[in-house]
């Protein structure tokens, strides 16, 4: 192209000095005859003036800019579309949000209004007390605990206590609930559990003993080291969170650490556990053995989930009737050893859970009332 | 001549739709006149030509001089000449496209023809840069029209015709002293006498 502009260069120059057709060597060079009397033939560039005069660059460039202003105003209304369209959208889901978060609290609400699933705290002098709002004050006056807005969480003073006093707290079936000691430990206490605790703890340490599934948060201090006692197993930490099993139905105890680092004592046996490790315990043989797990597999009951990953139907099916507060049978007993992986929602109703399975399988669930029976379809 | 290259240097390298115009007035005809090298149709040419310069505007690149510019456009010109053919006739033939592509004189026809059309853009182009009522009255002169048919075309005097392009060559003369104008002007007088 560079050469090409040289050459009109050069034309031009030489046009100036009325050389064209003479003897330029170079040009000769390049042109045929015909080609350099047409460039210097006046006749031929009247006619290229001509031609090149009735192009109307005027109204290309009207057309041009109109085009542009055109452009603009699609663009404009592609943007108030955009936003417009936005708002809509996310109005609506907002509005689809909030209406699902109120029905998934009605759900609880239920759980907890059903006289069934009421949480019992036992106090010390073996008086028993439902959990509901309309307690509050009352329970300010028998011990140093709360009730928060919602009931939905117990809350010890802190405090350390002279005279050890203990508090037994039930969660039935089809029920959850989360308490935080006097040492600022906050426990999560999954269905049909229970834990019996000081209101204060002494000075030296710190204990309490469950039966069924909580996850532990406990607040770090070094002096009084933190044990919780479940069955033959006693659970030592200083603080860490992590997950305890040991639902008395049920053969194993389990004991996942998420973090932190725990030790478990078994008579005279002590294993050390590190994150993402999981204790097993079998009742039947006494025998412990140590397994690297995914662990919120084992903790999201907490946050509202159930997950399983190559988990028996058996299994599952007793975390559901747990849960839902509902009875299993098995037709046929290989139907319990099913594997089946998932995340379901804790609080959605058990019917959306056991359509997925038979949707999904040659199984199928007949219910009665709180009765659910398995068998083949 | 260089204020000019300048400008539109600035309109494609700044998107300045001002600028722009400078464009239109001094590539548009020059260009047309090449794509009618390859089109006949004279109303697909400037489609051409217009559809090259939106896709100008909308490039990013940025351009050094003003000759990267001119060589953009006329390549871009060949290559959519070249599609709107293809794109046309269903079959080509192989001789039909080896024709277009390349020829065996001294130099490729479209290099040739990109030579005549620069050639005589330099030329062109002084007029593109009068005032709009006297480059019109250029123009129309250009076209074969008498003093008479501009007057009535544009409304106005024949006296007023004769005075504005009396001043257009001033015009000429006074902005652009290069050796083409001098040729310009004698051939646009060589132009009236003729008429």
């Amino acid at each position: 192209m560079d050469k090409l502009f040289r050459i009109v260069d050069k034309l031009c120059h030489n046009r100036s000095r009325r050389l064209l057709s003479v003897e330029d060597e170079e040009l000769k060079k390049i042109f045929t005859i015909d080609q350099l009397q047409n460039l210097s033939s006046s006749a031929y560039e009247r006619k290229v003036l001509r031609e090149l005069s009735r192009y109307d660059s005027d109204k290309a460039y009207t057309a041009f800019i109109e085009r542009k202003r055109f452009k603009r105003i699609i663009k404009l209304w592609y943007r108030i579309a955009v936003v417009i369209l936005f708002s809509l959208i996310s109005s609506w889901s907002l509005w689809y949000i909030t209406n699902k978060s109120e029905i998934k609290r009605n759900d609880i609400v239920h759980l907890n209004t059903d006289k069934s699933k009421e949480v019992i705290l036992t106090l010390s002098e073996g008086e028993k007390i439902p959990l509901k709002s309309d307690i509050v004050g009352y329970l300010q006056t028998l011990t140093n605990a709360s009730l928060n807005s919602d009931s939905a969480i117990l809350l010890y003073e802190k405090k350390v206590a002279q005279r050890v006093e203990y508090n037994e707290i039930h969660v039935p079936r089809g029920a959850e609930y989360s308490l935080i000691l006097s040492d600022g430990t906050r426990i999560y206490l999954n269905s049909d559990s229970y834990l019996y605790y000081p209101v204060a703890f002494g000075s030296e340490s710190r204990e309490v003993k469950l039966l069924g599934e909580a996850y532990f948060e406990v607040a770090k201090d070094t002096c009084r080291p933190f044990t919780v006692r479940v069955g033959e197993l006693a659970v030592k930490v200083l603080g860490t969170s992590f997950n305890i099993q040991a639902y008395a139905n049920e053969n194993t105890i389990e004991t996942t650490l998420v973090q932190g680092m725990v030790a478990i004592n078994c008579m005279s046996d002590t294993m050390l556990l590190n994150p993402g490790q999981q204790l097993c315990y079998l009742r039947n043989n006494q025998l412990m053995y140590k397994r690297e797990v995914d662990t919120s597999l084992y903790v999201c009951w907490k946050d509202g989930k159930l997950k399983f990953e190559r988990e028996s139907l058996e299994r599952i099916m007793a975390t559901l009737e747990r849960w839902y507060d509902v009875n299993i049978f098995f037709h046929h007993d290989e139907l319990r050893t099913y594997l089946f992986s998932g995340d379901l929602k804790k609080y959605d109703s058990i019917d959306q859970h056991l359509k997925m399975l038979e949707e999904t399988t040659h199984i199928s669930f007949v219910v009665q009332g709180q009765n659910i029976f398995i068998g083949y379809k | 001549m260089p204020d000019f290259q300048e400008k539109i240097l600035i309109a494609v390298n700044e998107k300045d739709k001002l600028l722009y115009k400078y464009l239109y007035d001094f590539y548009y005809a020059s260009l047309c006149r090449y794509a009618s090298r390859y089109i006949s149709d004279p109303k697909k040419q400037e489609d051409i030509i217009q559809d090259v310069f939106i896709k100008l505007w909308e490039l990013k690149n940025r351009f050094e001089h003003i000759k990267a510019v001119t060589s953009y456009l006329y390549r871009a010109v060949y290559n959519s000449c070249l599609n709107s053919l293809r794109d046309e006739k269903p079959i080509c033939s192989y001789d039909e496209i080896t024709e277009l592509i390349s020829s065996d004189m001294t130099l490729n026809s479209d290099e040739y023809y990109i030579i005549e059309e620069e050639y005589f853009r330099q030329v062109f182009t002084v007029i593109q840069t009068l005032a709009p009522q006297r480059r019109e009255i250029i123009l129309l002169t250009l076209r074969g029209n008498k003093n008479e048919e501009i007057a009535t075309k544009l409304n106005i005097s024949i006296n007023t015709v004769k005075t504005l392009k009396k001043k257009a060559y001033n015009d000429l003369r006074a902005q652009i002293p290069s050796p083409i104008t001098v040729l310009l002007l004698h051939y646009l007088r060589s132009n009236i006498k003729n008429n």
